[in-house]
């Protein structure tokens, strides 16, 4: 699964890939799950309405698909998690001699991430949640990762540090919000700012797993 | 006094601030600082609990007081600190404990990550720490750095509290269940830049148990001379109902403290989830004296992330980032091209170099400057310990300020005037100093360079210098000039080392002049290990040369079971598995075979001109490769790949060139913009470029809008591009073009990332936007001719 998202990612078209090319992706994500320190965070939180927030912080959460999404849902989890500051040196090592090598693994990387919070959601035992909502998708302000951040201690439990323009550091980082109590688990381009210029779209791709590839 | 008692006396610290506040009601997410404001009783009271359940040391809370941190906060970062220090100093009052106990500012991490990794800078870090120190340096006893995890910061604090106070600092990391904190570091290079860095107290605290800190803590007590100081959790943290719990039993804490006690420990405490219960038991438990620790003090250099030790065995220093007879590499000094350089290291890192020397010295240059630069780039991507090679005091006090680790540098002599300007810069930062045995000039006999030598141990003593920070070069004559004093070098090895330092040598002098350099490099190499060099500086790229440090290794036990030995030398050459033959350089590009490239153009040049070459083959490849990308034939990594390959034919091919023919198109000035610090789109553009023979000046990621300006002025670029990822730095984009204009460029400006379109360019005043890397080759095409 690592291997088709992160060709997604590169925005693979069923070209045809060398046996050099090929070993190089698979050596690739070997080298990302390897040099990776996965950690995670999670909290769980009770919902208020009116305004939507979190009801022991007082955190509001604006956007109208978290209002649609959070709807029926008592409760979230907070969740964060990183694949560590060892990957962004090698990232960065590969950047300066290897783009080639550089491209692959970011993409690998952005792919093992994205399957590692998966796995571990789906551990958490709450078969009714939502999908992962992320700051800076959607309507959902980017904004919003400094109350995570804060909330969960991310730069003390999980080394993450935020930039002021709300970005992460590792860039193989993620914050993200899901509600329990109801079983939203599609996601969908609806009022992405991209949807026009989208370059998945124009593949025939979304950038998040769709059901059909869920089930293949 | 405190320093005094420190070491001698078992002293006892106070445990968690955190877990007293949330039992006090301090909700998720809420700023614990300002508590010292709204509730000093709340404090005095967690800090008088402390002292009388038998602490020495109380520690303000103040973990996050910094002015980044508290930026949110209502009230000021400075008010909550002072607020802090009087909440302590109250509490000790009330507990009558004014004569034996002790105040220490507590200093969290900043909050923001360094650079390279981070966007903060040393200097910015230095001064966010300087600021909480100033605050309160009359009104606190010590420094406790805690919780840190990136030493770098850490180097930055304990710089920042020794050039403003005399105040001893405390310094703790947090170490995983990996033995290495989240930035990396681990115990024992921890352990040398701190007492590097002369701290006077080092240790761990937080993460961990201390039952599970045990192989970590065993560690320090093992390598670490200074006394030490525990503070580990009540055993691991576990997430219950959204709440963190500790489960360790004060009983079972002080258990297991007690062995670390009696190992040698020097301060015992507590963190996360421990209380004054802990601590009174603990200081119940704890032995009134210090036990003595034996610890053998060992010559060793780090990294941020690794330590090499001498003793063991030989350790190769690479030679070659050193501009000296390198053509290329002083041009690319001059020109501020450190790729160069970079790829240099990495060579030599594959190679298996231990050590990389860093020489800079050029005329014209402004060596400090450059130094620095250069370091941060190489430490960036390396993470070998480096020498810092030069003769100017200042370049070296630069190197070693901006340097994240315990450098070694290169070099002091036998003259009183070289080595008081260099001394107290090797006292101050922490590192171990080559010392070389000349005054002036290179005496001939061993016994006069081993004089020199007993003089700089000796004078660097009185400057506080231990022997395990120097290492000593007999010096390597030339074969060819002094034949009769080549072997003086290596009595006064052997002599050397009679003083309890380690050697080092430059090798490859001895071969000069004289034809097959690399047999005698290799038989005076031999020569010297056998006679005690332990440091050779050499080119690691010589395959023979370093065979014969293994076979070293080997005959002189220092190789067990001959393990490396077998490791590298039943290596089979792995061959390219298509010969180069079989392509023509037209596939070779197509393909994207970047191993097959050199030879294929060199084989091309003999046949065909450069230009023609260019125009004839190389061009109209690539065009094939952008049009396979465009159709959607080969996608992106290929065309990366094609594109490295391609930008290699061309630095091939302009080796042959005159001086007047294959200018370089462009140049063009790229960079991330202010705020962004997604680079990956703009790196892969830049390469694409380059492959199109564009000049690419790279201005990085997270570029301020004046270090633009400044380029366009310096540069006077064909065209500009930014690039940006999210909405938010979108923002930055538009007024890093209005800055530009305003100022007058009128070059053209191109823009992408991923949020952006055609209708934002226009809206943020670009002149172009481009999709991809490809969309970019096409726009530069036409517009720059």
């Amino acid at each position: 699964m690592i291997k088709e998202t992160m060709l997604k990612y590169l925005g693979y078209g069923n070209q045809e890939i060398s046996e050099e090319m090929d070993h190089m992706i698979d050596s690739c994500i070997q080298e990302v799950k390897e040099v990776s320190q996965p950690g995670v965070v999670c909290r769980k939180f009770a919902l208020a309405e009116n305004p939507l927030r979190i009801e022991e912080t007082g955190d509001e959460i604006i956007g109208e698909q978290m209002k649609e999404l959070l709807e029926n849902c008592e409760e979230c989890l907070l969740i964060g998690c990183t694949l560590g500051i060892a990957l962004e040196r090698k990232l960065k090592y590969y950047s300066r001699i290897d783009m080639t090598r550089a491209t692959v693994m970011d993409a690998a990387a952005s792919a093992y991430l994205e399957a590692f919070c998966n796995e571990y959601e789906e551990k958490l035992g709450y078969p009714n949640r939502t999908y992962r909502a992320c700051p800076g998708y959607g309507d959902f302000p980017l904004e919003f990762n400094r109350k995570i951040a804060k909330i969960l201690d991310i730069h003390k439990r999980l080394a993450i540090t935020m930039t002021s323009d709300y970005l992460l550091i590792p860039q193989k980082s993620m914050l993200g919000l899901i509600g329990i109590g109801t079983k939203k688990r599609k996601k969908q381009c609806g009022d992405c700012v991209m949807k026009e210029d989208c370059c998945f779209r124009k593949r025939g791709q979304r950038c998040y797993e769709t059901e059909s590839e869920k089930n293949c | 006094m405190l320093r005094d008692r420190i070491g001698k006396e078992l002293l006892i610290f106070d445990g968690a601030m955190g877990t007293q506040l949330q039992q006090a009601g301090l909700a998720a997410g809420a700023i614990p600082e300002e508590l010292n404001i709204d509730r000093p009783d709340l404090l005095q009271s967690i800090h008088r609990r402390y002292l009388d359940a038998g602490a020495d040391f109380i520690t303000t809370n103040t973990f996050g007081c910094n002015r980044l941190k508290m930026s949110e906060a209502k009230y000021e970062a400075k008010d909550m600190l002072k607020a802090a220090v009087t909440n302590a100093k109250e509490a000790r009052r009330q507990a009558g404990r004014e004569e034996d106990a002790y105040i220490v500012l507590d200093i969290g991490p900043i909050g923001q990550l360094l650079e390279p990794m981070g966007t903060l800078t040393f200097d910015e870090a230095y001064d966010i720490i300087l600021e909480q120190v100033e605050t309160v340096k009359d009104e606190v006893d010590a420094v406790l750095f805690e919780t840190m995890s990136d030493l770098y910061e850490v180097k930055a604090g304990v710089l920042a509290v020794k050039e403003h106070t005399e105040l001893p600092v405390f310094v703790t990391m947090t170490f995983e269940q990996n033995k290495r904190t989240l930035s990396g570091n681990d115990p024992v290079t921890f352990v040398n830049v701190a007492e590097g860095l002369g701290v006077d107290v080092l240790g761990v605290n937080c993460s961990l148990g201390p039952e599970e800190l045990k192989p970590i803590i065993d560690e320090i007590l093992d390598t670490a001379v200074i006394p030490v100081m525990l503070q580990p959790n009540a055993g691991l943290p576990c997430l219950e109902h959204g709440e963190t719990h500790y489960h360790v039993t004060p009983e079972e804490y002080v258990e297991a403290m007690k062995d670390y006690m009696a190992r040698g420990a020097a301060i015992a405490g507590g963190c996360c989830g421990t209380t004054p219960e802990f601590i009174r038991q603990l200081s119940l438990a704890a032995p009134k004296y210090v036990s003595e620790r034996n610890v053998v003090k060992k010559t060793r250099v780090s990294s941020q992330t690794k330590t090499v030790t001498f003793g063991d065995r030989v350790i190769v220093c690479g030679e070659r980032l050193n501009p000296t007879g390198k053509k290329k590499m002083k041009k690319a000094l001059l020109e501020e091209r450190y790729d160069e350089l970079i790829v240099e290291a990495v060579k030599q890192d594959e190679a298996g170099a231990d050590v990389l020397d860093v020489n800079v010295g050029l005329p014209g240059i402004d060596e400090p400057e450059t130094m620095k630069q250069v370091i941060r780039l190489l430490q960036e991507v390396i993470t070998l310990p480096l020498q810092i090679d030069s003769s100017s005091p200042e370049a070296i006090e630069k190197a070693c300020r901006y340097y994240n680790g315990k450098p070694l540098i290169n070099s002091v002599n036998g003259k009183d005037k070289v080595m008081d300007a260099v001394f107290p810069i090797v006292k101050k930062y922490g590192g171990v100093v080559i010392g070389l045995t000349l005054d002036e000039g290179i005496p001939l006999k061993a016994e006069e360079r081993f004089e020199i030598a007993k003089k700089i141990i000796k004078k660097a003593e009185t400057y506080g210098i231990g022997k395990e920070d120097i290492i000593i070069d007999c010096l390597t004559l030339t074969a060819s000039a002094q034949q009769k004093e080549v072997k003086e070098t290596l009595r006064a090895i052997e002599m050397v080392k009679e003083l309890g330092v380690h050697t080092v040598l430059g090798v490859s002098n001895v071969s000069f002049g004289l034809p097959n350099r690399p047999l005698l490099n290799r038989t005076f190499l031999v020569l010297a290990m056998q006679s005690g060099l332990d440091l050779p500086i050499i080119n690691p790229l010589d395959r023979e040369l370093m065979a014969a440090i293994d076979a070293f290794h080997v005959l002189f036990y220092k190789d067990v079971d001959s393990q490396r030995y077998i490791e590298k030398q039943s290596q089979v050459e792995i061959k390219a598995v298509v010969p180069s033959a079989e392509f023509s350089l037209k596939d070779i590009i197509i393909h994207g075979l970047r191993d097959e490239v050199e030879n294929s153009v060199r084989e091309e040049l003999k046949k065909a001109e450069p230009l023609d070459l260019i125009n004839n083959v190389i061009i109209p490849a690539l065009n094939i490769v952008g049009r396979d990308y465009e159709t959607g034939k080969i996608f992106l990594p290929q065309l990366i790949q094609s594109a490295e390959t391609t930008k290699k034919a061309f630095e091939v091919v302009k080796e042959s060139f005159s001086s007047t023919g294959g200018e370089e198109k462009g140049p063009v000035i790229m960079a991330t913009v202010e705020g962004d610090i997604h680079d990956i789109g703009k790196n892969i553009v830049k390469v694409v470029l380059e492959s199109y023979g564009y000049g690419v000046i790279d201005l990085g990621k997270d570029v301020k809008i004046e270090q633009v300006v400044e380029a366009y002025h310096k540069y006077q670029p064909k065209a500009i591009g930014l690039s940006a990822l999210m909405t938010t730095t979108v923002v930055s984009m538009e007024k890093t073009i209005a800055r530009l204009r305003e100022d007058g460029c009128t070059c053209p400006i191109w823009v992408g990332g991923a949020v952006l379109t055609e209708d934002i360019a226009k809206d943020i005043g670009a002149d172009y936007y481009t999709e991809d890397a490809m969309a970019s080759v096409t726009l530069l095409e036409k517009i720059i001719s």
